[in-house]
């Protein structure tokens, strides 16, 4: 809770700022929202050129050293071509750069994806649905073929290899009909948990931005 | 090149061609050469009606439309021999000229007319009596004979005795007294000397004694009436022997020498001699008839058949009618003894193939395969069709029209000639059209660009026919009733409003929308600051705790002190009302354990998030402990990580490389002793991760795979993310060892830390607490009148 007046009062009136979106979008919404993404853009670029730039580019360029970590001559170089992006006549030798950087990016991502989340989630839901000698086997047991049912459930769902006829949109085929509906189920149920999060993670939020303000408010009206 | 493109099929041709090399259509139209003086004929092979005025061919009599006749009729000799088509008398109808009953009415189509045909001589009655192979020969239909013959009227096929026998004239009695008469008053022609000689002699004996046949007739065998004939007739010279070996014909020569001897082409001397006697209207027919190029022969077709077959008895002197023909070629036979071509109709001259020069056609009205099968070359005879003579010499050549006179040299004798059709059977002809006269389309586009940049008469691109055209004439006239002029009225206004400035509408509020959410917005704010005043604790501190978060405290339990911590804070200011509390009671725990902690974040953001945390746990905790944490030694703030997964990456496997600074920027980091012993992440005692959003605890997770898989990994998870990140914590093998999930969680693990509860916290969780309730109230009722909305609205529609 801030406890200085000018850092509290502010974070009071952008807090109101942004509250009166209740009754529709309007100038004091729009300008509190402005601070705040001016304010984050630009502490990323502090934080970007005090954390990368200036140690890992202008600092080894200064002291000559072009050869050292992050090769400082080859990522100024590739900077500068990136910076030449907008230019239209130069703009082709930004987009080596890029696709450099998104190549790089989509190899690292699916090397990552295949070994860390694919197999891993697949070997997950590879269960036994017997019971076992376990005490709370039958519990494993119901809980895995749940677990088999949606996977192969939600699998279903999203096969679109149905034909359309003349004059009717496609169609599954019969025997994925009902499979899908399960799996329609099983999709329903995580996209409403994921929105009880979302929703919890909101109510989190603004309990917090109350508490904020009854804590700024009660230095002068005094209370709790 | 020019092209001509073709109007059957719209094809360019080269201007060569004459037919369409697609479609075989005409491309030029037919024209008759003629000298500059001579009149343009209308259409060749085409003959107006005078009556009707349309078009017939030319080889019709009568018109096909209204059966009018198409040429005067100037006289007797102008009869429609030349068609091969004789018109009964009886039924009008047309039969061919080989008939002699019409094939309609059997009517008897041909009297005996023994008038000349202009520009023949004057023919010389036979004196001698009928012969019984003459009279065969008169027996014979015309066509029949001339089959036999192909060759000169059936005499060579006669053998020399009985030519002997045949030579005898037919008596003076057998002549009607109409032909006596027209011969009587027809001028007498040179008289041929006589024929055979005596009678006792048959004439083949005489050509096996190689005696000249005597070449007067004995004036007893004349009759009288031959007599009158020949003293009314002008006195003329005798005419030389036409053979050089004195009395011998050249047919019988050639018999001895037993070697073919080509005969005289020309007109035999005699012939002319006789032309130099003639009278005088006889030459003005003479001079008046064409030049044929076989006109030594009488014009049978005026002559009966018998007489026709009497040449032959002529006497050798006289006018060689009939060569040998069996021993001449076939061309001067055919050139010689074949009876005129008036006398036998069209087809079955072209089957002799001496028909009769065809009218003064062109070689352009010909077609080329007509002109190739004649051998009929159109320029100068080089034996080469136009379009290769042309493509040999490399430019255009003119068409040079021939003359006929060059074109009957050069069809030759033996070439087919365009037959005349009867005209029962040029009725059935489909009309010929008249074709009008056509400038050619002279291509003067010259290519400027490509490989044929220079060349003219290409292909363009895009052809002018293509192009979009809009017609100049005018089709029709709009018909503007009062409406369409309304509508037109109101367009234009329309469309003269659009470009005038007017204020702008004034945004209508929807009161609907903003009641609802004014409404949830009430319920909420009194679910969640009410409670707290009017009833406070009614969410009681939670006296358990979730299997996932005791598992993140006994990991955290469980740890090394020797190894520091990584602490991944990688979410905003936006999630710090929610992740501060976890993110704080996990480090105040590890750092009560004595275990060191450096946070890191991948968001710009977040590396001041986890100096903010860093900072209040320490200040915490040294109030608390009283011991005094120091940054580099106890902590330490790395902050940002570029790069994203490609940056994780590159920490996971070098760390020193990947952060050179710090978060305060401290130049030589990896010199501080809470990392000097660090080279990689796997270095490190546990890797918190502290996130907001599932993609960035899948990319540390997926990252760090290959390099801290043996080190314990937990998360501190906001409540929206925790779905998403769960199964990474649930499975068999999990990565995850612990959850932290949400502001309970957070609660829960403090409590269990034995870490001393904020003041704040319990008011957040009486706000939160009912403001879940409350919304999950407006939830269901939300749904409810959903729903029964719905069920309002259905039958409506």
């Amino acid at each position: 809770m801030p406890t200085d007046l000018p850092a509290g009062a502010l974070s009071f009136l952008l807090t109101l700022a942004v509250l009166s979106y209740l009754v529709g979008d309007n100038p004091i919404y729009r300008v509190a929202i402005h601070l705040f993404v001016g304010a984050a853009a630009g502490y990323a670029v502090v934080i970007t050129y005090c954390n990368v730039i200036y140690p890992r580019l202008l600092a080894p360029l200064l002291a000559f050293q072009f050869v050292g970590p992050g090769l400082p001559l080859v990522a100024g170089g590739l900077g500068l071509l990136l910076l030449l992006k907008p230019l239209r006549l130069v703009s082709p030798l930004g987009s080596l750069v890029i696709a450099f950087m998104v190549g790089v990016g989509v190899a690292a991502a699916i090397g990552g994806a295949v070994l860390g989340t694919i197999f891993p989630q697949t070997q997950a839901t590879i269960l036994s649905v017997l019971p076992g000698d376990d005490p709370n086997g039958l519990e494993k047991a119901i809980e895995a073929a749940v677990i088999i049912l949606g996977t192969l459930a939600t699998l279903g769902f999203f096969y679109y290899g149905g034909r359309g006829e003349a004059g009717r949109p496609g169609d599954r085929p019969t025997l994925l009909k009902p499979v899908a509906f399960v799996g329609q189920i099983f999709i329903g149920a995580a996209f409403g948990l994921m929105y009880a999060g979302a929703l919890l993670a909101s109510l989190a939020l603004f309990t917090r931005s109350v508490t904020d303000l009854w804590g700024f408010a009660s230095l002068f009206v005094g209370g709790r | 090149m020019a092209v001509i493109r073709c109007q059957a099929c719209g094809k360019p041709n080269p201007d060569f061609l004459d037919t369409c090399q697609y479609c075989d259509a005409r491309l030029k139209p037919l024209t008759v050469p003629r000298s500059p003086s001579e009149p343009a004929p209308a259409q060749v092979g085409v003959v107006h009606c005078q009556a009707c005025g349309k078009p017939n061919p030319a080889s019709l009599e009568v018109c096909q439309f209204c059966e009018s006749p198409l040429r005067p009729l100037t006289g007797p000799l102008t009869m429609p021999e030349t068609a091969g088509v004789v018109k009964c008398q009886a039924c009008g109808k047309s039969n061919p000229a080989f008939l002699d009953v019409c094939q309609f009415c059997e009517s008897p189509l041909k009297p005996v007319d023994l008038t000349p045909a202009a520009g023949m001589p004057a023919l010389s009655i036979p004196t001698q009596e009928d012969t019984p192979a003459a009279s065969a020969v008169e027996e014979a239909p015309n066509w029949l004979s001339s089959l036999r013959g192909a060759t000169p009227a059936g005499e060579p096929e006669t053998p020399d005795w009985l030519a002997g026998s045949a030579e005898a004239a037919a008596p003076a009695e057998d002549i009607p007294d109409w032909l006596r008469g027209m011969q009587s008053a027809t001028p007498s022609a040179p008289e041929p000397e006589p024929a055979a000689p005596a009678a006792d002699v048959p004439d083949w004996m005489s050509a096996l004694r190689s005696a000249p046949a005597e070449p007067a007739t004995p004036a007893e065998d004349v009759p009288d009436w031959l007599r009158g004939m020949q003293r009314a007739a002008p006195s003329a010279p005798e005419p030389e022997p036409a053979a050089s070996a004195a009395d011998v014909p050249d047919w019988m020569s050639a018999l001895r020498a037993e070697s073919p001897t080509p005969a005289e082409p020309s007109t035999p001397e005699p012939l002319a001699a006789l032309s130099e006697e003639l009278p005088d209207w006889l030459r003005g027919m003479q001079s008046e008839a064409p030049v044929q190029p076989a006109p030594e022969t009488p014009a049978a077709a005026e002559v009966p058949d018998w007489m026709s077959a009497l040449p032959s008895a002529q006497p050798e002197s006289a006018v060689p009618l009939v060569a040998a023909p069996s021993i001449a070629s076939e061309e001067e036979t055919v050139g010689e003894v074949l009876p005129p071509s008036d006398s036998a109709p069209d087809w079955l001259l072209a089957l002799r193939g001496a028909a009769p020069e065809p009218e003064p056609a062109s070689p352009e009205e010909m077609p080329d395969w007509l002109r190739a099968l004649r051998g009929v070359t159109p320029a100068k005879g080089t034996g080469k069709t136009d379009f290769l003579r042309v493509l040999q010499s490399g430019e255009p050549e003119e068409a040079e029209p021939a003359s006929p006179a060059v074109l009957a040299e050069d069809s030759g004798e033996g070439g087919l000639t365009q037959a005349a059709l009867p005209a029962w059977l040029a009725a059935m002809r489909p009309v010929d059209v008249e074709y009008t006269a056509l400038t050619d389309e002279a291509d003067t586009y010259e290519e400027r660009v490509g490989v044929l940049a220079g060349m003219r008469g290409v292909l363009r691109a895009e052809p002018t026919v293509a192009l979009p055209r809009k017609s100049t004439v005018q089709v029709h006239k709009l018909d503007v009733s009062e409406g369409h002029a309304a509508q037109v009225k109101l367009l234009i206004g329309l469309l003269t409003e659009e470009g005038q400035a007017r204020p702008a509408p004034k945004m209508r509020v929807r009161f609907g929308p903003l009641l609802e959410r004014l409404i949830i917005v009430a319920v909420l704010l009194t679910a969640i600051l009410l409670p707290p005043y009017l009833v406070p604790g009614l969410f009681p501190p939670p006296a358990t705790i979730t299997p996932e978060t005791q598992a993140a405290f006994a990991t955290v339990e469980g740890l090394p002190v020797d190894r520091p911590a990584l602490v991944i804070m990688d979410y905003d200011p936006s999630n710090a009302g929610e992740l501060d509390p976890a993110a704080a009671a996990l480090m105040s725990h590890l750092m009560r354990r004595g275990i060191a902690v450096v946070t890191v974040s991948t968001r710009p953001l977040g590396a001041a998030m986890g100096d903010v945390v860093l900072v209040g746990v320490t200040e915490a905790l040294s109030q608390t402990t009283g011991f005094q944490y120091a940054s580099g030694t106890h902590y330490l703030n790395l902050g940002y990580l570029p790069g994203g997964a490609v940056g994780i990456a590159q920490f996971a496997a070098d760390p020193r490389s990947a952060i050179l600074t710090d978060f305060a920027g401290t130049p030589d980091v990896w010199a501080q002793p809470v990392v000097g012993r660090v080279n990689s992440i796997g270095d490190f005692g546990a890797v918190v991760l502290v996130t907001a959003s599932p993609d960035s605890a899948r990319a540390w997770i997926e990252q760090t795979q290959a390099f801290a898989a043996q080190i314990p990994m937990f998360a501190a998870l906001s409540a929206g993310a925790d779905p998403l990140v769960r199964p990474y914590y649930e499975g068999d093998s999990p990565r995850l060892r612990g959850l932290v999930s949400g502001l309970f969680a957070a609660d829960q693990y403090q409590r269990q830390a034995g870490q001393p509860e904020d003041s704040t916290l319990a008011w957040r969780r009486d706000m939160l607490g009912s403001g879940l309730f409350a919304a999950a109230i407006l939830l269901a009722g939300g749904n409810l009148v959903y729903a029964l909305m719905g069920a309002l609205r259905r039958p409506r529609r």
